[in-house]
């Protein structure tokens, strides 16, 4: 029981960026093993909250097929359709391969029930993953700027940072929209740099915004290199 | 939590220097946000439930501000083309809310009410992390303005006071009111700008004359920006054109 006040008074703690829980989980011979679980349990609370909102969703929600044919069919049957399709030959079948493709996209972003049941299998471990990875790249960085943290107290301190997706919690509720969570936890690994390293404002700054900077500009030449690749190769 | 909503309405000092002097600044703030968020959340969620349980009137509603809007662009209409677009859109209004209509009937496994209420609780609950959302932009932007002109206030601080701003916001539970609404929220913004500056001056220790560069910079840049770009759009397309003709 002690176990679990402990982790809701570090997750709160992150989440209202507490210096003085902070400065702890940097004192703490376990802070990367407290961290690690936090992570792992604050992912896992916010999966499973998803998933029981979308439940909820779609037991409100028509089926998706019908929902489409119906929609198909009543932009089918408008005048500006009709008019259209008289107009100019071929647009009732390029109208309805754009329907199509832009069904598939939606389909592809607004996911479903199964997606969410294996989202939340892989949740921990992706977040466990982009914790460490982010950890590793602000220390890096906070070292070279003169921070005088290991790697452990960085990663027990940027751990409570996961307790900004808290307010993922809210899903919950079908239908909620969540926001401002990137940012509060931005502010909340700032936070933890600073503290970890003894950091000055802007070194500790730059320490929490390069790391993700230099990750999407990776990120982003790994896609255009593949994405040509494959463009060449589909191509011939 | 209601002593801290009405100190940061009333611009209370004792509140401000002693919030800025707290170790739990951030979750007083948010406390406030959350206050806030509930309440404008909890009208919207009533009246987002009322709407989806009564959507025949919604419907009619929207349709008689379809058909005014159209009715004003038909008067400001001058070129052909523009009277063939008004004349194109109000033939197809009417199909178009009958098949909303269609699509708001499709069965669905759980009645209606249910569906109403899981769509007022999603509004009631989203409300705050809208609040808390803008907030956060602000006081960022804010922060690194105010440590650029000499402030010495850290990003608990400022977050902690600037969720201030935020209480004004609670007169948005009115803006549903016909023709005052727009004047509530107006009043709420302005009166969120000055405690948003306020709270910048106590948190960096800064005078308001600062305070409010701090506040105001980043939307500034961001304005000359937006401007900049919109002449070189303008220019491109009267090049362009030139060319074309």
């Amino acid at each position: 029981m002690q176990a679990a006040r402990d982790y809701v008074r570090l997750g709160l703690g992150g989440l209202f960026l507490e210096t003085d829980v902070y400065r702890e989980q940097r004192e703490s011979p376990d802070g990367l093993t407290r961290g690690a679980i936090l992570v792992v349990i604050i992912s896992l609370m916010v999966a499973v909250a998803k998933l029981i909102g979308r439940i909820g969703e779609v037991l409100t929600s028509p089926e998706r097929e019908v929902f489409e044919r119906a929609l198909y069919e009543g932009l089918a049957a408008m005048p500006w359709h009709r008019q259209l399709s008289a107009d100019i030959p071929g647009f009732a079948t390029s109208f309805r391969e754009q329907f199509d493709q832009v069904s598939r996209i939606v389909q592809l972003v607004d996911g479903n029930v199964s997606g969410d049941l294996i989202g939340l299998a892989l949740t921990p471990v992706i977040a466990l993953l982009v914790w460490s990875i982010y950890g590793l790249f602000a220390h890096s960085i906070a070292r070279l700027m003169g921070g005088q943290g290991t790697l452990i107290q960085t990663l027990g301190c940027t751990a409570l940072a996961s307790g900004a997706n808290l307010l993922g919690l809210v899903q919950i509720v079908p239908f909620a929209q969540v926001a401002g969570t990137v940012l509060l936890a931005l502010l909340a690994n700032y936070v933890a740099i600073r503290e970890a390293h003894a950091l000055a404002p802007w070194r500790a700054f730059w320490a929490t915004l390069l790391g993700p900077f230099l990750l999407v500009t990776l990120l982003t030449c790994i896609v255009c290199v593949f994405g040509s690749a494959i463009a060449n190769a589909v191509g011939g | 939590m209601i002593d801290t909503f009405n100190g940061a309405l009333t611009l209370n000092q004792t509140l401000l220097y002693g919030l800025r002097e707290s170790p739990h600044a951030v979750r007083r703030g948010m406390l406030v946000v959350l206050l806030v968020g509930l309440l404008v959340g909890g009208v919207n969620g009533v009246r987002t439930f009322m709407g989806v349980l009564n959507p025949d009137r919604e419907f009619a509603t929207l349709r008689e501000a379809w058909f005014d809007m159209l009715d004003q662009q038909a008067l400001a209409a001058t070129a052909p083309e523009q009277r063939e677009a008004v004349k194109l859109i109000r033939e197809n209004i009417d199909p178009a809310f009958d098949l909303a209509r269609t699509l708001n009937d499709l069965p669905v496994a759980l009645p209606q009410p249910a569906g109403a209420l899981f769509q007022g609780l999603g509004v009631l609950v989203s409300q705050p992390l809208s609040y808390l959302s803008g907030l956060l932009i602000a006081v960022i932007f804010t922060h690194i303005a105010a440590r650029w002109l000499g402030g010495q206030g850290n990003i608990q601080q400022m977050l902690g006071l600037g969720a201030l701003s935020v209480a004004p916001h609670a007169l948005d539970a009115l803006t549903f009111v016909p023709f005052l609404g727009s004047a509530f929220g107006l009043i709420a913004w302005g009166w969120g700008l000055v405690i948003l500056i306020v709270s910048a001056g106590v948190a960096h220790r800064l005078d308001n004359g600062r305070a409010a560069i701090a506040v105001a910079f980043f939307p500034a840049i961001g304005g000359i920006l937006a401007l900049l770009g919109l002449c070189a759009l303008l220019l491109v397309s009267a090049v362009t054109a030139g060319l074309g003709a």
